[in-house]
């Protein structure tokens, strides 16, 4: 009889140890899975960053201007003189083309927005539902009058 | 010898339940190593065209320099073209290929105009892995930066 209780012990703690192990290998895959997100979350940042600084360092068509200096003409003078419109409307163009051209065509979420000036906070592009997860990034261009926020928003 | 029979049926039982754990468990373990699997070489995939895509924009066969000071991701239109003629050459692909392996390199022209140059070109099978990188266009003929994207497709 003691020997029969014994070996029921010894089936328990198989139990106990096989739950534990199983226990173990479902906390062991419910941990790895944020790696995923962060790395993502990097690399949207990180594509961000990337398109917003490609952008403004863009020549436009307007007298070799940079996109960056066709925004601080628009923020303070609109003084520029653009082959088809002024400084605000030519970076306008050269922005939505910009970005139709390239996260539109990916089928990527965003919202381009600029803060600091009247002028150019009415240059503002978006495309898809932006109502989840963002991924912003701020780039800021000095002026006379202040800085401008550049904002790029990648919506998920 | 009913009781042995019973004790008998009794043993068959357990071992019957115990394989039937034994086996579920093993295919549920297998199952999940093999999507976990997939997703390490997906991944192998994705960090292999990241590096593909940062050698290719810092490689000074295609960045664009100014006084010897390398600009950020940024290439250089002509060096593009050259580059691409040049590895349309049986022995320069055979030297370029540790570098770039299996995949596709083409460089994309967004503003002002739409352009493209394919510069390597080694595909592989039907997966892949794609990659696109903002990069400015510089073309010293006129002194412009024109805005594109580096597109790396990765082939596992």
């Amino acid at each position: 009889m003691p020997k029969q209780g014994q070996m029921e012990i010894l089936g328990l703690a198989v139990i106990v140890v096989l739950i534990l192990m199983g226990v173990l290998f479902a906390i062991q895959f419910v941990l790895k899975a944020p790696a995923a997100q962060i790395e993502q979350q990097y690399k949207e940042s990180q594509l961000a960053a990337g398109l917003l600084t490609t952008m403004l360092g863009t020549t436009s068509d307007c007298r070799g201007a940079s996109v960056t200096e066709l925004l601080q003409d628009c923020a303070v003078f609109k003084s520029l003189e653009c082959p088809h419109d002024d400084s605000c409307g030519e970076a306008g163009y050269a922005i939505n083309t910009m970005l139709s051209g390239t996260l539109q065509q990916w089928r990527r979420a965003y919202r381009f927005r600029i803060k600091g000036a009247y002028n150019a906070e009415q240059i503002a592009a978006s495309w898809g539902d932006c109502s989840g997860e963002i991924e912003s990034n701020t780039n800021p261009v000095p002026t006379t009058v202040g800085t401008l926020q550049v904002t790029l928003d990648l919506c998920r | 010898m009913r009781r042995a029979q019973i004790k008998m049926f009794e043993t068959l039982a357990v071992l019957v339940v115990f394989f039937f754990f034994l086996i579920f468990g093993a295919s549920f373990y297998f199952r999940l190593q093999e999507s976990s699997l997939e997703r390490e070489f997906d991944r192998n995939t994705q960090l292999r065209a990241v590096q593909i895509a940062q050698k290719s924009i810092t490689m000074p066969e295609l960045e664009c320099s100014f006084a010897g000071v390398q600009r950020e991701n940024c290439m250089d239109v002509l060096k593009v073209q050259a580059f691409a003629e040049l590895l349309a050459t049986e022995e320069a692909f055979i030297d370029y290929f540790p570098v770039f392996q299996y995949s596709t390199l083409t460089v994309r022209q967004v503003y002002p105009s739409q352009l493209e140059w394919v510069v390597y070109n080694r595909p592989r099978g039907e997966q892949s892995t794609l990659l696109q990188i903002p990069v400015l266009i510089y073309d010293p003929n006129t002194n412009r930066h024109q805005f594109g994207y580096l597109e790396v497709r990765v082939y596992a």
